[in-house]
């Protein structure tokens, strides 16, 4: 588990994705009416923040980075959709990842079957396409393991009317 | 990510293990990223049609 860390100078969240986008250890930063209200540090490939820490995130926008370049896990968008937050980052090296609560709120329950059942079919369709490129020696496995998350969230969000998307990073 | 005194509700067995996903941890170029993109595209929204059907027969299942 990792504690909360005192407030820093990334006093915006375009500043926080400046700042986590090349670090090689995931950061959570919690913002709260535009002001950094949460800001943890965790391990290469995951960052643990207790719970008890996150009252009042209802609303609050989250920064978070992913050292491999990948998309949202599962596991952060339960995280997000559990806190009822309303934009969600992602920053890599080169790409940025977002995701925006609709007007009407998430609506999704992932101990829902049917929502278990639409997840993982968008996984299987994103893995044949990619696994099409792989039987043809176009991309390697490791490559289609750090973009499988992009084409799952891509549908999956298309699917469900959330905004979602894939921005390239100015530098 | 995730909160210590909260468990993924996903069930992992159901196909969507992205424990068992690969990473050396470095990003993908941005070139490389959009090589990807472009040799996905023409599939791409073939398969989102499929998706949609599947989707339908599976509400009215």
């Amino acid at each position: 588990m990792h504690p909360p860390l005192p407030k820093d100078n990334a006093n915006t969240v375009e500043k926080a994705i400046q700042k986590v986008k090349d670090d090689f250890l995931e950061n959570l930063y919690v913002f709260r009416n535009g002001k950094q209200f949460l800001r943890f540090r965790g391990t290469e490939n995951s960052v643990i923040p207790d719970e008890k820490y996150f009252i009042g995130v209802e609303d609050s926008i989250w920064v978070h980075n992913h050292p491999s370049g990948s998309s949202f896990s599962v596991e952060d968008i339960e995280m997000a959709i559990y806190s009822n937050i309303s934009e969600f980052y992602i920053a890599t090296e080169n790409f940025k990842y977002v995701v925006k609560r609709p007007k009407g709120g998430w609506n999704l329950d992932f101990e829902k079957d049917e929502v278990n059942w639409l997840l993982n079919k968008c996984h299987s369709i994103a893995k044949q396409e990619l696994d099409k490129l792989v039987v043809r020696n176009e991309i390697s496995i490791l490559e289609r393991d750090k973009e499988i998350f992009h084409y799952i969230w891509s549908y999956f969000f298309q699917l469900n009317g959330i905004f979602y998307k894939k921005i390239e990073m100015q530098s | 990510m995730e909160f210590s005194t909260k468990k993924s509700k996903c069930n992992p067995n159901k196909g969507l293990d992205d424990s068992s996903l690969r990473s050396d941890g470095k990003a993908l170029s941005v070139k490389r990223s959009k090589e990807i993109e472009k040799l996905l595209k023409p599939n791409l929204d073939k398969a989102f049609r499929e998706l949609v059907f599947d989707v339908s027969s599976y509400k009215k299942a």
